[in-house]
């Protein structure tokens, strides 16, 4: 084992949090190490990992996005179209649960299992393809460093219980908290919101519109809601997710997410703002509406940079 | 906790009873039904003297006999604290002490000494933000503030409170520091209650991580 790889294994990781973020709670089975993250963040963006050598995590949760999907539903390696946008997973490493349903998996490398494995509709469509893919990683040298120096303890590193843990790692990595919002609220700076999105942010948060109330804590987002929801109208239901229960996304970087909802189906925030006016019955004048748009905007954080090995 | 430490009348001080936090601070710490024998017994000892004349000291009729209840408690913490450097409740209280006889830089050793055993102490670090505004330097009780607010919403309030009282009186009778910058600070505070009251669904106190569901 080289000097290098034996460093990156032996080096802990820092988080880099934004201010009143604290840090996650990380399985025991899987700790964060630099090593592993820089592997997963290669692994993130390359197709190989894929059925056809076409697709990578990174062609639906785009890094330009802040990790969500642009296209309205995500489309898989076999060009068969999912069911939903694939949603931002910038502060996934928070989330109690995944996915857009109800009784999506607990854990990340729970849940990175969905579109490695999914047969139905195929995302990466590894299924059946796990040694094939495992022996493309194999061959290129550059591959076989990355895993020593992530599971140099490991005497057969490339492994897809391995792939999986440096994703989960990688995906933990993404953590936000810089945004104009954080720095005035939680930083303390006083300047980083305009007039215009300071006014935005009372009225997210006021009874009028009860933006707060389902967006809600640090990562402004909430449990699943549907129409037997005590809190939510089913006019409301109807209108922003249709049928069924799906979890109310987080508004953090809901700047660069668009299109929105599960399916998509609003293109602009303007147009989520129309749906939910006429769902909920206020009406905004375009003063607030501008300044309302100000504030969502003021969550959305400086383009993305990638975490440092 | 603005300058009362009433909230201690729930606690009790029996002997061998388990360490119990309070509010604002270590409560009484459980000793041995036999006499203290060992440093550390007697430190918990003094200590919890000490906790029994602070409260004396924030009940008292006069200010006099608050003046001898809290110089009290500063000698039984010192005591304390000299036996067992590593209680960061006696430092926290020794803090309180000295702060409550007007030694604002004294109270900040104490306070500092507490936050450097344990940096998430969330009663020391409001404390040590009073004893910032006692001796001016605001931008460190804004720091003091901004680090209670995404965990502790009670504490955060309570040193909001605080910040508000000093701007009043700094208003009425000023000080050392400049006008302007008690102006500047008192906007600063007034922002920071707009947003306590319009943002109270970010902060979940007891909950320091973000989650949903």
């Amino acid at each position: 084992m080289s000097l290098l790889v034996a460093l990156l294994l032996a080096s802990a990781w820092q988080w880099q949090l934004g201010p009143g973020f604290a840090p996650p709670a990380i399985p025991s089975d899987n700790p964060m190490a630099a090593g592993k993250v820089s592997l997963g963040a290669r692994l993130f963006a390359e197709p190989r990992l894929s059925v056809n050598g076409t697709t990578s995590c990174a062609s639906c949760h785009d890094p330009a996005h802040a990790f969500a999907d642009p296209r309205p539903v995500s489309i898989g390696a076999t060009g068969e179209p999912l069911a939903t946008n694939a949603p931002s997973i910038v502060n996934a490493a928070w989330r109690a649960a995944y996915g857009w349903r109800p009784g999506g998996e607990t854990s990340l490398e729970q849940q990175l299992r969905r579109p490695l494995f999914n047969r139905a509709p195929v995302e990466l469509g590894i299924a059946d393809h796990e040694d094939e893919i495992l022996a493309r990683l194999a061959a290129d040298a550059t591959w076989r460093d990355a895993f020593n120096a992530a599971f140099g303890e490991d005497p057969a590193p490339i492994t897809i219980d391995h792939v999986i843990a440096a994703l989960a790692a990688y995906v933990r990595s993404l953590t936000g908290g810089r945004s104009a919002f954080d720095r005035h609220v939680f930083g303390g700076d006083h300047t980083a919101l305009g007039a215009d999105a300071r006014r935005g942010l009372d009225l997210f948060y006021s009874s009028r519109l009860g933006c707060g109330g389902c967006h809600g804590g640090l990562l402004f987002d909430g449990p699943w809601k549907d129409a037997a929801h005590p809190r939510v109208q089913a006019a409301v239901a109807q209108s922003v997710t249709g049928a069924g229960a799906f979890r109310v996304p987080s508004l953090r970087n809901v700047a660069v997410t668009a299109p929105y909802f599960h399916d998509g189906r609003a293109a602009t925030l303007d147009a989520v703002l129309d749906r939910y006016a006429e769902a909920r019955r206020f009406t905004l004048s375009p003063r607030e509406r501008a300044e309302l748009l100000a504030f969502l905007v003021a969550l959305t954080e400086p383009p993305w940079q990638p975490a440092a090995p | 906790m603005r300058t009362s430490l009433a909230v201690f009348l729930g606690c009790t001080l029996l002997a061998g009873t388990p360490l119990a936090l309070h509010a604002n601070g270590g409560g009484t710490m459980s000793m041995p039904s036999v006499k203290p024998e060992t440093p550390l017994e007697r430190a918990k000892s003094l200590y919890n003297e000490g906790v029994r004349l602070v409260k004396r000291g924030d009940g008292a009729k006069t200010a006099e006999k608050a003046r001898v209840a809290y110089g009290k408690a500063v000698e039984k913490f010192t005591g304390s604290t000299g036996l067992a450097p590593d209680l960061h409740e006696a430092w926290n209280y020794l803090g309180y002490s000295y702060r409550k006889l007007g030694d604002a830089a004294a109270a900040l050793d104490a306070y500092d000494r507490a936050l450097a055993l344990k940096p998430d102490y969330a009663n020391a670090i409001e404390y040590r933000g009073q004893a910032y505004l006692a001796l001016g330097r605001l931008d460190d009780a804004k720091g003091a503030y901004l680090a209670l607010y995404p965990a502790n919403a009670r504490l955060a309030d309570q040193l909001l409170a605080a910040m508000r009282d000093w701007v009043q009186s700094q208003r009425q009778s000023p000080g050392s520091v400049p006008a302007t910058a008690v102006d500047e600070f008192g906007q600063w505070v007034d922002e920071r209650a707009r947003l306590a009251t319009s943002t109270a669904s970010l902060t979940r106190e007891g909950s320091p991580a973000p989650t949903w569901q």
